[in-house]
Protein backbone atom coordinates (compact mmCIF):
# COMPACT_ATOMS: atom_id res chain seq x y z
CA UNK A 1 0.00 0.00 0.00
CA UNK A 2 0.81 3.48 -0.70
CA UNK A 3 1.99 5.80 1.86
CA UNK A 4 0.51 9.07 1.89
CA UNK A 5 1.32 12.76 2.35
CA UNK A 6 -1.85 14.91 3.27
CA UNK A 7 -2.20 18.27 2.62
CA UNK A 8 -4.00 19.80 5.81
CA UNK A 9 -5.72 23.21 5.38
CA UNK A 10 -7.12 25.16 9.08
CA UNK A 11 -9.83 26.90 8.76
CA UNK A 12 -10.69 29.87 11.03
CA UNK A 13 -14.05 32.12 9.95
CA UNK A 14 -13.73 31.18 6.47
CA UNK A 15 -10.17 31.68 6.38
CA UNK A 16 -7.17 29.50 5.84
CA UNK A 17 -4.84 30.06 8.59
CA UNK A 18 -1.57 29.15 10.00
CA UNK A 19 -2.26 27.28 13.29
CA UNK A 20 0.75 27.25 16.34
CA UNK A 21 0.09 25.23 19.21
CA UNK A 22 -3.96 25.81 19.24
CA UNK A 23 -3.57 29.06 20.23
CA UNK A 24 -2.13 31.35 18.00
CA UNK A 25 -3.27 31.58 14.30
CA UNK A 26 -2.11 33.67 11.35
CA UNK A 27 -4.44 33.98 8.42
CA UNK A 28 -3.41 33.00 5.01
CA UNK A 29 -6.02 33.75 2.69
CA UNK A 30 -8.91 31.34 0.61
CA UNK A 31 -9.44 27.73 1.33
CA UNK A 32 -10.31 27.07 -1.54
CA UNK A 33 -7.11 28.73 -3.54
CA UNK A 34 -4.98 26.74 -1.03
CA UNK A 35 -7.24 23.50 -2.08
CA UNK A 36 -6.76 24.66 -5.55
CA UNK A 37 -2.82 24.62 -5.25
CA UNK A 38 -2.49 21.10 -3.30
CA UNK A 39 -4.26 19.58 -5.87
CA UNK A 40 -2.07 20.54 -8.98
CA UNK A 41 0.48 19.61 -6.58
CA UNK A 42 -0.51 16.04 -6.61
CA UNK A 43 -1.15 15.84 -2.96
CA UNK A 44 -2.24 12.40 -1.85
CA UNK A 45 -5.13 13.71 -0.12
CA UNK A 46 -6.30 17.26 1.38
CA UNK A 47 -7.72 17.85 4.70
CA UNK A 48 -9.64 20.90 5.73
CA UNK A 49 -10.39 21.05 8.99
CA UNK A 50 -12.62 23.98 10.23
CA UNK A 51 -11.96 24.60 14.39
CA UNK A 52 -14.52 27.53 13.95
CA UNK A 53 -17.58 25.22 13.96
CA UNK A 54 -17.44 22.78 16.80
CA UNK A 55 -16.41 25.33 19.42
CA UNK A 56 -19.77 27.68 18.40
CA UNK A 57 -21.80 24.74 17.80
CA UNK A 58 -21.89 25.62 14.05
CA UNK A 59 -22.77 22.42 11.90
CA UNK A 60 -20.47 21.61 9.16
CA UNK A 61 -19.12 24.30 6.72
CA UNK A 62 -21.27 23.28 3.40
CA UNK A 63 -20.42 26.50 2.05
CA UNK A 64 -17.02 26.48 1.92
CA UNK A 65 -16.90 22.51 0.53
CA UNK A 66 -19.43 24.02 -2.34
CA UNK A 67 -16.42 26.60 -3.04
CA UNK A 68 -13.99 24.17 -2.84
CA UNK A 69 -15.98 21.75 -5.12
CA UNK A 70 -16.86 24.51 -7.75
CA UNK A 71 -12.83 24.46 -8.27
CA UNK A 72 -13.27 20.66 -9.64
CA UNK A 73 -10.06 19.64 -7.30
CA UNK A 74 -9.53 15.79 -7.63
CA UNK A 75 -7.48 14.90 -5.41
CA UNK A 76 -9.42 12.93 -2.75
CA UNK A 77 -10.76 15.47 0.01
CA UNK A 78 -11.57 15.01 3.90
CA UNK A 79 -13.63 17.39 5.96
CA UNK A 80 -13.46 17.56 9.62
CA UNK A 81 -15.70 20.67 11.82
CA UNK A 82 -18.98 20.52 13.15
CA UNK A 83 -20.38 17.05 12.44
CA UNK A 84 -22.82 16.52 14.76
CA UNK A 85 -25.20 13.63 13.31
CA UNK A 86 -26.27 11.82 9.90
CA UNK A 87 -27.74 14.20 8.58
CA UNK A 88 -24.78 16.36 8.89
CA UNK A 89 -22.03 13.53 7.47
CA UNK A 90 -24.25 12.84 4.90
CA UNK A 91 -24.62 16.63 3.71
CA UNK A 92 -21.04 17.18 3.68
CA UNK A 93 -20.00 13.63 0.95
CA UNK A 94 -23.09 15.40 -1.20
CA UNK A 95 -20.70 18.51 -0.98
CA UNK A 96 -17.83 16.97 -2.83
CA UNK A 97 -16.03 15.46 0.60
CA UNK A 98 -14.98 12.03 0.12
CA UNK A 99 -14.57 11.09 4.14
CA UNK A 100 -15.18 12.85 7.03
CA UNK A 101 -13.50 13.10 10.18
CA UNK A 102 -14.72 13.53 13.92
CA UNK A 103 -13.42 14.55 16.81
CA UNK A 104 -15.58 16.24 19.92
CA UNK A 105 -18.81 14.44 18.76
CA UNK A 106 -16.68 10.66 19.90
CA UNK A 107 -16.60 11.78 23.58
CA UNK A 108 -19.86 13.81 23.24
CA UNK A 109 -22.15 12.07 21.27
CA UNK A 110 -20.83 8.32 21.23
CA UNK A 111 -23.91 6.41 19.26
CA UNK A 112 -24.35 9.32 16.83
CA UNK A 113 -21.10 8.33 15.61
CA UNK A 114 -22.09 5.14 15.16
CA UNK A 115 -24.74 5.84 13.07
CA UNK A 116 -22.62 7.99 11.50
CA UNK A 117 -20.38 5.30 10.38
CA UNK A 118 -23.49 3.13 9.29
CA UNK A 119 -24.52 5.49 7.23
CA UNK A 120 -21.44 6.50 5.06
CA UNK A 121 -19.36 3.25 5.74
CA UNK A 122 -16.68 2.90 7.72
CA UNK A 123 -13.89 3.53 4.98
CA UNK A 124 -15.58 6.75 4.84
CA UNK A 125 -14.90 8.35 8.94
CA UNK A 126 -11.78 9.10 10.17
CA UNK A 127 -11.33 10.23 13.95
CA UNK A 128 -9.25 12.76 15.07
CA UNK A 129 -7.40 12.96 17.95
CA UNK A 130 -5.52 16.17 19.79
CA UNK A 131 -3.14 14.76 22.19
CA UNK A 132 0.24 15.21 23.68
CA UNK A 133 2.57 13.35 26.04
CA UNK A 134 4.55 14.19 28.99
CA UNK A 135 6.30 11.58 29.76
CA UNK A 136 3.72 9.68 31.93
CA UNK A 137 0.87 8.64 29.01
CA UNK A 138 -1.30 9.90 26.36
CA UNK A 139 -2.99 13.11 26.99
CA UNK A 140 -5.78 14.44 25.49
CA UNK A 141 -6.76 17.96 24.80
CA UNK A 142 -10.20 18.66 24.55
CA UNK A 143 -9.92 21.92 21.97
CA UNK A 144 -13.48 23.28 22.60
CA UNK A 145 -13.17 23.89 26.28
CA UNK A 146 -9.39 23.83 26.68
CA UNK A 147 -9.15 21.12 29.00
CA UNK A 148 -7.16 17.65 29.48
CA UNK A 149 -7.73 14.76 30.45
CA UNK A 150 -6.04 11.14 29.74
CA UNK A 151 -6.78 9.70 26.88
CA UNK A 152 -8.10 5.92 27.05
CA UNK A 153 -6.65 3.60 24.13
CA UNK A 154 -8.55 1.09 24.53
CA UNK A 155 -12.00 3.11 24.12
CA UNK A 156 -10.09 4.30 21.18
CA UNK A 157 -9.45 1.26 19.71
CA UNK A 158 -12.97 0.71 20.23
CA UNK A 159 -14.09 3.19 17.93
CA UNK A 160 -11.96 2.31 15.00
CA UNK A 161 -14.07 -0.52 14.75
CA UNK A 162 -16.53 2.29 13.39
CA UNK A 163 -13.87 4.31 11.57
CA UNK A 164 -10.85 4.13 8.87
CA UNK A 165 -8.20 5.68 10.59
CA UNK A 166 -7.25 7.28 13.09
CA UNK A 167 -5.68 11.25 12.86
CA UNK A 168 -3.40 11.91 15.65
CA UNK A 169 -2.47 15.65 16.01
CA UNK A 170 0.10 16.70 18.58
CA UNK A 171 -1.31 19.49 19.96
CA UNK A 172 2.25 20.79 21.84
CA UNK A 173 4.19 20.22 18.67
CA UNK A 174 1.53 21.61 15.93
CA UNK A 175 2.97 24.11 14.02
CA UNK A 176 6.12 23.89 15.05
CA UNK A 177 9.34 22.47 13.22
CA UNK A 178 10.21 19.00 13.00
CA UNK A 179 9.31 18.31 16.02
CA UNK A 180 6.30 15.37 16.20
CA UNK A 181 6.41 13.62 19.12
CA UNK A 182 6.79 10.09 18.30
CA UNK A 183 6.28 8.81 21.35
CA UNK A 184 2.61 9.40 20.61
CA UNK A 185 2.23 6.24 18.39
CA UNK A 186 3.98 4.39 21.34
CA UNK A 187 0.36 3.17 22.55
CA UNK A 188 -0.70 2.27 18.96
CA UNK A 189 1.89 -0.04 18.38
CA UNK A 190 0.36 -3.37 19.04
CA UNK A 191 -2.78 -2.62 16.98
CA UNK A 192 -3.85 -2.94 13.36
CA UNK A 193 -5.03 0.59 13.08
CA UNK A 194 -3.70 2.73 10.39
CA UNK A 195 -2.50 6.10 11.72
CA UNK A 196 -1.98 9.50 9.91
CA UNK A 197 0.37 11.77 11.96
CA UNK A 198 -0.31 15.77 11.97
CA UNK A 199 1.44 18.40 13.89
CA UNK A 200 5.63 19.36 13.54
CA UNK A 201 6.02 17.77 10.34
CA UNK A 202 8.69 19.34 8.66
CA UNK A 203 11.27 17.47 6.76
CA UNK A 204 12.06 14.56 4.43
CA UNK A 205 13.92 12.51 6.98
CA UNK A 206 10.76 12.93 9.41
CA UNK A 207 8.71 11.63 6.91
CA UNK A 208 10.62 9.04 6.25
CA UNK A 209 10.74 7.96 9.73
CA UNK A 210 7.41 8.37 10.34
CA UNK A 211 6.13 6.12 7.68
CA UNK A 212 8.51 3.60 8.60
CA UNK A 213 5.85 2.75 11.53
CA UNK A 214 3.69 -0.09 9.99
CA UNK A 215 0.29 1.07 10.79
CA UNK A 216 1.49 4.69 10.12
CA UNK A 217 -0.54 5.01 6.73
CA UNK A 218 -0.16 8.78 6.16
CA UNK A 219 1.56 12.15 7.71
CA UNK A 220 -0.24 15.02 7.06
CA UNK A 221 1.42 18.80 7.09
CA UNK A 222 -0.16 22.23 7.27
CA UNK A 223 2.35 25.45 7.50
CA UNK A 224 4.87 23.85 6.15
CA UNK A 225 3.54 23.25 2.57
CA UNK A 226 2.72 27.31 2.71
CA UNK A 227 6.29 28.37 2.26
CA UNK A 228 7.23 27.62 -1.18
CA UNK A 229 5.41 26.66 -4.44
CA UNK A 230 5.82 22.88 -4.64
CA UNK A 231 6.90 22.33 -1.33
CA UNK A 232 5.70 18.81 -1.18
CA UNK A 233 8.58 17.52 -4.02
CA UNK A 234 11.43 18.59 -1.93
CA UNK A 235 9.67 16.74 0.76
CA UNK A 236 8.96 13.42 -1.14
CA UNK A 237 12.37 13.76 -2.99
CA UNK A 238 14.56 14.19 0.70
CA UNK A 239 12.11 11.40 2.54
CA UNK A 240 13.34 9.05 -0.39
CA UNK A 241 10.74 6.71 0.90
CA UNK A 242 10.49 3.64 -0.84
CA UNK A 243 6.48 3.12 -0.19
CA UNK A 244 5.34 6.61 -1.29
CA UNK A 245 3.41 7.45 -4.91
CA UNK A 246 5.76 7.37 -8.01
CA UNK A 247 4.43 10.79 -9.53
CA UNK A 248 4.94 11.59 -13.17
CA UNK A 249 5.22 15.15 -13.60
CA UNK A 250 8.93 15.36 -13.46
CA UNK A 251 10.72 18.92 -13.43
CA UNK A 252 7.55 20.77 -14.69
CA UNK A 253 5.00 18.52 -14.43
CA UNK A 254 5.80 17.82 -18.33
CA UNK A 255 5.62 14.10 -17.80
CA UNK A 256 1.58 13.49 -16.72
CA UNK A 257 0.87 16.47 -19.30
CA UNK A 258 2.33 14.45 -22.09
CA UNK A 259 -0.28 11.87 -21.34
CA UNK A 260 -3.13 13.90 -22.84
CA UNK B 1 -14.40 20.18 -29.05
CA UNK B 2 -16.63 18.48 -26.94
CA UNK B 3 -16.87 15.08 -26.80
CA UNK B 4 -19.67 12.39 -26.82
CA UNK B 5 -22.65 13.48 -24.23
CA UNK B 6 -21.85 11.00 -20.52
CA UNK B 7 -24.95 10.43 -18.74
CA UNK B 8 -24.50 10.13 -15.19
CA UNK B 9 -26.92 7.52 -13.19
CA UNK B 10 -29.06 9.12 -10.36
CA UNK B 11 -29.14 6.02 -7.86
CA UNK B 12 -29.62 8.12 -4.68
CA UNK B 13 -26.87 8.06 -3.50
CA UNK B 14 -23.11 9.73 -2.52
CA UNK B 15 -22.43 13.05 -4.79
CA UNK B 16 -22.07 13.08 -8.44
CA UNK B 17 -20.52 16.53 -8.37
CA UNK B 18 -17.24 14.92 -8.14
CA UNK B 19 -17.85 12.94 -11.51
CA UNK B 20 -19.30 15.30 -13.12
CA UNK B 21 -16.46 17.81 -12.62
CA UNK B 22 -14.65 15.08 -13.93
CA UNK B 23 -15.91 14.88 -17.04
CA UNK B 24 -16.37 18.33 -17.52
CA UNK B 25 -12.49 18.87 -17.22
CA UNK B 26 -12.61 16.30 -20.05
CA UNK B 27 -14.45 18.65 -22.22
CA UNK B 28 -17.76 15.94 -21.93
CA UNK B 29 -21.56 16.69 -22.15
CA UNK B 30 -22.99 15.30 -19.00
CA UNK B 31 -26.46 14.40 -18.55
CA UNK B 32 -28.04 13.15 -15.19
CA UNK B 33 -30.12 9.94 -16.14
CA UNK B 34 -32.62 8.53 -13.90
CA UNK B 35 -34.63 6.61 -15.97
CA UNK B 36 -34.95 5.18 -19.88
CA UNK B 37 -36.38 7.96 -21.39
CA UNK B 38 -33.54 10.12 -20.25
CA UNK B 39 -30.89 7.84 -22.55
CA UNK B 40 -31.11 9.37 -25.93
CA UNK B 41 -27.54 10.57 -27.62
CA UNK B 42 -25.90 9.01 -24.68
CA UNK B 43 -22.63 7.13 -25.58
CA UNK B 44 -21.74 6.59 -22.05
CA UNK B 45 -23.54 5.90 -18.71
CA UNK B 46 -21.40 6.12 -15.21
CA UNK B 47 -22.22 4.22 -12.08
CA UNK B 48 -20.44 6.36 -9.63
CA UNK B 49 -19.70 4.70 -6.28
CA UNK B 50 -20.17 6.05 -2.63
CA UNK B 51 -22.38 4.72 -0.09
CA UNK B 52 -23.93 1.32 0.94
CA UNK B 53 -24.56 -1.32 -0.94
CA UNK B 54 -28.12 -2.13 0.23
CA UNK B 55 -29.23 1.05 0.04
CA UNK B 56 -28.20 1.23 -3.44
CA UNK B 57 -29.98 -1.60 -4.44
CA UNK B 58 -32.94 -0.60 -2.78
CA UNK B 59 -32.81 2.60 -4.68
CA UNK B 60 -31.95 0.98 -8.48
CA UNK B 61 -35.09 -1.61 -7.93
CA UNK B 62 -37.26 0.76 -6.91
CA UNK B 63 -36.56 2.89 -9.85
CA UNK B 64 -36.65 -0.10 -12.44
CA UNK B 65 -33.16 0.92 -13.13
CA UNK B 66 -32.15 -2.79 -12.61
CA UNK B 67 -34.08 -3.81 -15.79
CA UNK B 68 -32.90 -1.02 -17.43
CA UNK B 69 -29.37 -2.10 -16.47
CA UNK B 70 -29.70 -5.35 -17.95
CA UNK B 71 -31.43 -3.66 -21.21
CA UNK B 72 -28.32 -1.77 -21.67
CA UNK B 73 -26.23 -4.65 -21.41
CA UNK B 74 -28.17 -7.16 -23.75
CA UNK B 75 -28.44 -4.19 -26.36
CA UNK B 76 -24.47 -3.67 -26.19
CA UNK B 77 -24.73 0.04 -27.30
CA UNK B 78 -24.55 2.03 -25.02
CA UNK B 79 -21.28 1.66 -22.47
CA UNK B 80 -21.66 1.36 -18.80
CA UNK B 81 -18.71 2.25 -16.27
CA UNK B 82 -19.06 1.21 -12.74
CA UNK B 83 -17.31 3.35 -10.21
CA UNK B 84 -16.53 1.42 -6.82
CA UNK B 85 -19.69 0.50 -5.63
CA UNK B 86 -20.52 1.24 -9.14
CA UNK B 87 -18.61 -1.59 -9.86
CA UNK B 88 -19.88 -4.22 -7.03
CA UNK B 89 -23.14 -3.71 -8.03
CA UNK B 90 -22.55 -5.87 -11.62
CA UNK B 91 -21.82 -8.83 -9.57
CA UNK B 92 -24.10 -11.29 -7.83
CA UNK B 93 -24.21 -10.99 -4.61
CA UNK B 94 -22.27 -8.93 -1.90
CA UNK B 95 -21.42 -9.68 1.54
CA UNK B 96 -22.32 -5.81 2.58
CA UNK B 97 -25.81 -6.12 3.74
CA UNK B 98 -25.97 -9.80 2.49
CA UNK B 99 -27.50 -7.85 -0.51
CA UNK B 100 -28.37 -9.71 -4.29
CA UNK B 101 -26.98 -7.53 -6.99
CA UNK B 102 -27.74 -6.84 -10.56
CA UNK B 103 -25.89 -10.38 -11.19
CA UNK B 104 -23.83 -8.90 -14.80
CA UNK B 105 -21.16 -10.91 -14.18
CA UNK B 106 -20.67 -13.81 -12.05
CA UNK B 107 -19.36 -13.91 -8.80
CA UNK B 108 -19.35 -12.45 -5.66
CA UNK B 109 -18.40 -8.71 -3.40
CA UNK B 110 -16.34 -10.18 -0.12
CA UNK B 111 -15.69 -8.13 3.20
CA UNK B 112 -11.79 -7.10 3.72
CA UNK B 113 -10.72 -9.41 7.06
CA UNK B 114 -10.91 -7.83 10.19
CA UNK B 115 -12.86 -4.61 9.47
CA UNK B 116 -9.56 -3.62 7.17
CA UNK B 117 -10.56 -0.55 4.84
CA UNK B 118 -8.11 0.02 2.07
CA UNK B 119 -7.73 3.49 1.66
CA UNK B 120 -5.61 5.87 -0.15
CA UNK B 121 -3.41 5.10 -3.11
CA UNK B 122 -2.44 1.91 -4.88
CA UNK B 123 -0.65 0.39 -7.90
CA UNK B 124 -3.27 -1.20 -10.21
CA UNK B 125 -1.22 -3.88 -12.85
CA UNK B 126 -3.05 -3.56 -16.02
CA UNK B 127 -2.66 -3.15 -19.81
CA UNK B 128 -4.88 -0.87 -20.34
CA UNK B 129 -2.87 2.98 -20.74
CA UNK B 130 -0.44 1.35 -22.88
CA UNK B 131 2.42 3.66 -23.17
CA UNK B 132 2.47 4.46 -19.32
CA UNK B 133 4.83 3.01 -16.75
CA UNK B 134 2.80 0.22 -14.69
CA UNK B 135 4.82 2.52 -11.71
CA UNK B 136 2.56 5.15 -12.37
CA UNK B 137 -0.74 3.20 -12.38
CA UNK B 138 -1.79 4.37 -9.18
CA UNK B 139 -5.33 5.26 -8.63
CA UNK B 140 -7.57 6.21 -5.03
CA UNK B 141 -8.95 3.41 -3.00
CA UNK B 142 -11.90 3.96 -0.44
CA UNK B 143 -13.43 0.53 -0.08
CA UNK B 144 -13.86 -1.91 2.71
CA UNK B 145 -15.78 -4.89 0.29
CA UNK B 146 -13.79 -6.26 -2.55
CA UNK B 147 -14.39 -8.73 -5.94
CA UNK B 148 -11.75 -11.56 -5.03
CA UNK B 149 -9.06 -11.56 -8.47
CA UNK B 150 -10.31 -14.28 -11.22
CA UNK B 151 -9.06 -13.99 -14.31
CA UNK B 152 -12.59 -13.90 -16.09
CA UNK B 153 -13.39 -10.67 -16.29
CA UNK B 154 -10.42 -8.85 -14.88
CA UNK B 155 -8.70 -6.43 -16.48
CA UNK B 156 -6.89 -4.43 -13.34
CA UNK B 157 -5.48 -6.60 -10.32
CA UNK B 158 -4.47 -4.44 -6.96
CA UNK B 159 -2.94 -6.37 -4.13
CA UNK B 160 -3.29 -5.17 0.05
CA UNK B 161 -4.10 -7.63 2.12
CA UNK B 162 -5.70 -9.47 -0.26
CA UNK B 163 -5.58 -9.83 -4.25
CA UNK B 164 -8.45 -8.39 -5.97
CA UNK B 165 -9.52 -7.32 -9.30
CA UNK B 166 -9.53 -3.66 -9.86
CA UNK B 167 -10.72 -3.11 -12.99
CA UNK B 168 -12.88 -5.49 -14.39
CA UNK B 169 -14.95 -5.70 -18.19
CA UNK B 170 -17.82 -7.57 -19.96
CA UNK B 171 -19.32 -6.71 -22.89
CA UNK B 172 -19.57 -2.98 -22.71
CA UNK B 173 -19.62 -3.07 -19.25
CA UNK B 174 -16.36 -1.53 -17.21
CA UNK B 175 -15.78 -1.61 -13.22
CA UNK B 176 -13.20 0.26 -11.88
CA UNK B 177 -12.68 -0.39 -7.52
CA UNK B 178 -11.04 2.83 -7.41
CA UNK B 179 -12.28 6.57 -7.68
CA UNK B 180 -10.79 7.53 -11.45
CA UNK B 181 -12.54 10.85 -10.66
CA UNK B 182 -10.41 11.17 -7.44
CA UNK B 183 -6.97 9.94 -8.87
CA UNK B 184 -5.91 13.33 -10.49
CA UNK B 185 -4.22 13.27 -14.17
CA UNK B 186 -3.52 9.32 -14.25
CA UNK B 187 -7.64 8.83 -13.39
CA UNK B 188 -8.79 11.40 -16.19
CA UNK B 189 -6.88 9.87 -18.63
CA UNK B 190 -8.28 6.27 -18.13
CA UNK B 191 -11.75 7.55 -17.88
CA UNK B 192 -10.64 9.31 -20.97
CA UNK B 193 -9.96 5.99 -22.89
CA UNK B 194 -12.97 4.40 -21.20
CA UNK B 195 -15.43 6.91 -22.72
CA UNK B 196 -13.72 7.79 -26.24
Amino acid sequence: MIKRIVGVITVMNNWAVQSIGYNTYRPLGRPEIIAQNLDRWQLEEIVVSDISRSRHGLGPNIELLETIAQKKISTPLTYIGGIRDVSDALKVIKSGADRIGIESLIDSKPEAAKNISSAIGAQALVIAQSVFTNGNGLKKFNYIDKTTSNLNTNKILDNMTSASELLLIDVKNEGKSESFNKKILTPFHESDIQIICFGGISTGSQISNLLNNKNVSAVGIGNFLNYSELANWNLIKNSQHKSTRQLSYGKLTQGAKEWF
Amino acid sequence: MKKNLVGVLDYGTGNLSSILNCLQLLGCNTKIVKKEMDLGGISTIILPGVGSMNFAMQNIKKNNLDVLIHKIFIKNEIRIIGICLGMQLFYEFSEEGNTPCLGIIKGKVKKFPKNYCHIGWNNVHTKLLDGIENKYKNFYFNHSFYVPYKKNNSVGVTRNIEKFSSIVSKGSFFGLQFHPEKSQLIGRKLLNELIA
